[in-house]
C-alpha cells in the first residue's frame, strides 16, 4: 500500500501543507530542524494514530488549539482506497478527539490496525537492544497489532486488571480484610496473562524465524541471531503446557511480598526478550555497530512479516538512518524496499544514485513548508 | 480570579461538580439560568430538591423509589425465588426492557474496583447475603457488566453464595445478536465458545 496525498493543518511546523507523494520513493532533503521528520511523523500518525515520539496533543502547532492531518492511502492489490482524517485539539482530555475512515468515525486508534501498515525506521531503534525490557516488550506488542490487532485490547485489559491488583495490594496494607477479595484479581490476571505471553511466544517465533535469515543476509553469514522469550514463569515455550499451574503457584509464593512492595512481581508485565548473537547477548556483549545491525534486522523483519500476513507491502519510512551506514548496507537494505513505498529524509543527496531503478520525488523542506 | 459576582461564581462552581460539565460549560449554563424566566431557574431549583428528598433506596433492593419499597419488589405477582443481581438501577431498567424477567432484583449501586477504593464493602453486597438468609431463593443471577470490575464481582459473590447451596449463575456473553464473527474480538469470541450450547 502506500500513500498517494498528504494534506496537514497546524500539524507541528507545518501551518498548511498538501503534498502528493510518489508511490515508489520520496526523498526529503532539508536542513535540521526544517521539519524533516515531523512530515515522517504525520505519515506515521496517520497510519497509527498516534505518534512515534511524543504524545498526540504536542503535535498541535505551538501557536494554534487544533490541527489535523489527513491522508489518502491506496491499495494497489486491492485496487481500493481509503481516507484517513485525525483531528487532535489541545485542549481536549482525550488523546485524539476524531479518527475517521472515508469520513466514518472510528472510536480508536486501535481500529486503524490492521488495515494500515507502516514501518517506522529511526536512530531510536537502537534502544530495543539497548534499553530496559519495556522497550523489547513494547517491540513485540506494537508489530504483533499489524497481524493480529486483537492483542491490542487484550493486553489493555490486562494491564487494567493488573492495576486493580496492585491497588488492592496497596489498600490490603491499610484494610486486612480485603485480603479475601484478592483472588478474583488473581484470577483474572491469570486467565488474561496465559493470553498475552502465548501470542507473544507464537509471534516470536515467526519472527525468530524471519529475523534469523535476514540478519545472516545483513552481516554475510557472519553472526546468527537468535531471540529468547524470557518470563518469570517460563522459558520459550517450555513447559508452556503448564503455564496456567505454574502461573497460580508463583502468585501465591509471592503474595506475602507483593503485598510488602505494593506491586505483582509475577507476569507477563515484567518478561523480557533476549537477543542473542552467536550465541552472546549483544545488549551486554555486543559493540555499537553489532546493536545497530540487530535493531535493523528486527525492523527489517517486522516488514516482512506484515507482507508474509497480510500481503500488504507496508510504507516504510527512513529517518536519518542511511547516514549512518556505510554505502554497500545502504544498498542491501533498499533490496529490502523493492516493492514498498519509501519515504526518506535526509540532509543531503549523496545516496540517492544507489536508488535509480526506482521511481521518485524529491521535496526539500525549508522552515514548515515544501519548496 | 473572580470575573464575576461571588454568587455567580459559586453557581458555576457547583456546576462543574456535575459529571460531564466541564469550566466552559458550567459558565455556559450558569449564563443561560440567569437569562431565563424566575419561574423557568425555580422550577429546575425545586425539583433538584424533591427529587433529592422524596427519591431512596429500596430497602429490600436497594433500586432508586419514592417509597419504602421500589415497585418491583412490592410486585406480588414476580417471582420471589429468583434475584438478579445488577449493578445500577439503570440496568434494571434494560433487563425489564425484555419483559423476559419475571423475579426480583436487587442493585449492588457499583462493582469491585480498588483503583476507584471501592470494596466488598463499599457496594450492596452484605445487604443481598442478608436477604438470601431471611427469603428462601433459588437461583441468583449475576447480571453486572461484563467489563473486568464487573467480572471480578460476579466471581467475588459466586464464592461467597455458592456454599449456601444457592444457585448462582451468570448472564452468557460472547457474540451479539445480528453480529458478525469475523469482527467479534478475540476474547469475546473465546467466551462464547466456552458458554456454546448443545442445540
Amino acid at each position: 500500500m502506500y500513500l498517494k496525498k498528504l494534506k496537514f493543518s497546524n500539524f507541528r511546523n507545518y501551518t498548511d501543507l498538501e503534498i502528493e507523494l510518489d508511490p515508489d520513493l520520496n526523498l526529503i532533503l532539508g536542513e535540521n530542524g526544517q521539519g524533516k521528520t515531523n512530515l515522517l511523523e504525520g505519515i506515521y500518525f496517520l497510519a497509527r494514530g498516534k505518534s512515534f515520539r511524543n504524545q498526540n496533543r504536542d503535535l498541535v502547532n505551538f501557536e494554534s488549539e487544533k490541527s489535523f492531518a489527513e491522508g489518502f492511502f491506496f491499495r494497489e492489490r486491492l485496487n481500493n482506497s481509503d481516507t484517513v482524517r485525525i483531528s487532535i485539539d489541545k485542549n481536549s482530555s482525550s488523546e485524539t478527539t476524531g479518527i475517521s475512515i472515508n469520513r466514518n468515525k472510528v472510536k480508536s486508534k486501535n481500529d486503524l490496525a490492521g488495515k494500515f501498515f507502516i514501518v517506522d525506521f529511526t536512530p531510536e531503534d537502537l534502544s530495543i537492544i539497548r534499553e530496559g525490557p519495556e522497550k523489547r516488550r513494547r517491540f513485540i506488542d506494537n508489530e504483533m497489532l499489524n497481524i493480529k490487532p486483537v492483542h491490542g485490547s487484550l493486553l489493555k485489559d490486562y494491564n487494567k486488571v493488573l492495576r486493580q491488583r496492585n491497588e488492592l495490594l496497596k489498600n490490603i496494607s491499610r484494610d486486612q480484610s480485603l485480603k479475601k477479595t484478592a483472588f478474583i484479581w488473581d484470577e483474572k490476571l491469570v486467565e488474561l496473562g496465559i493470553r498475552v505471553i502465548v501470542n507473544r511466544i507464537v509471534f516470536m517465533q515467526k519472527l525468530n524465524r524471519i529475523s534469523k535469515e535476514i540478519h545472516t543476509n545483513l552481516t554475510d553469514d557472519k553472526e546468527n541471531l537468535k531471540l529468547y522469550y524470557y518470563s518469570n514463569l517460563i522459558r520459550n515455550n517450555d513447559d508452556i503446557e503448564n503455564l496456567e499451574k505454574i502461573f497460580r503457584e508463583k502468585l501465591e509464593e509471592n503474595f506475602k511480598e507483593d503485598l510488602k512492595k505494593g506491586y505483582t512481581s509475577i507476569g507477563p508485565h515484567l518478561d523480557d526478550i533476549k537477543i542473542n548473537i552467536n550465541d552472546m547477548d549483544v545488549k551486554t556483549y555486543g559493540s555499537q555497530g553489532q546493536k545497530r545491525t540487530c535493531a535493523l534486522s528486527l525492523k527489517l523483519s517486522q516488514t516482512r512479516i506484515i507482507k508474509e500476513e497480510t500481503h500488504e507491502d507496508p510504507i516504510i519510512l527512513l529517518d536519518d538512518v542511511m547516514s549512518e551506514l556505510d554505502p554497500g548496507r545502504q544498498q542491501r537494505i533498499m533490496e529490502h524496499f523493492k516493492d514498498n513505498q519509501v519515504v526518506i529524509t535526509s540532509t543531503e543527496i549523496n545516496f540517492l544514485d544507489k536508488l535509480q531503478n526506482k521511481s521518485k520525488k524529491i521535496y526539500t523542506v525549508k522552515g514548515g513548508k515544501v519548496i | 480570579m473572580d470575573y464575576y459576582s461571588d454568587s455567580l461564581t459559586k453557581l458555576i462552581n457547583e456546576l462543574s461538580r456535575l459529571p460531564g460539565i466541564g469550566n466552559k460549560t458550567a459558565q455556559r449554563l450558569a449564563m443561560h439560568l440567569l437569562k431565563v424566566p424566575k419561574e423557568e431557574s425555580e422550577a429546575l431549583a425545586n425539583s433538584i430538591i424533591e427529587a433529592k428528598n422524596k427519591v431512596r433506596y429500596c430497602k429490600i433492593c436497594f433500586n432508586i423509589t419514592d417509597k419504602e419499597t421500589c415497585r418491583f419488589c412490592s410486585d406480588e405477582k414476580r417471582d420471589e425465588k429468583t434475584i438478579c443481581v445488577v449493578q445500577e438501577p439503570r440496568d434494571i431498567i434494560a433487563i425489564e426492557k425484555t419483559r423476559d424477567y419475571r423475579g426480583k432484583y436487587h442493585v449492588l449501586q457499583g462493582a469491585i474496583s480498588p483503583m476507584d477504593g471501592i470494596g466488598p464493602n463499599d457496594i450492596r453486597i452484605k445487604e443481598l447475603l442478608v436477604r438470601l438468609q431471611e427469603v428462601e431463593i433459588d437461583e441468583v443471577i449475576v447480571a453486572t457488566n461484563p467489563t473486568i470490575e464487573g467480572e471480578a464481582t460476579a466471581m467475588y459473590l459466586s464464592k461467597l453464595i455458592k456454599p449456601s447451596g444457592i444457585k448462582v449463575t451468570r448472564i452468557a456473553h460472547g457474540i451479539p445478536v445480528g453480529g458478525d464473527l469475523e469482527y467479534a474480538d478475540e476474547v469475546t469470541l473465546a467466551k462464547s465458545f466456552e458458554g456454546r450450547h448443545e442445540i
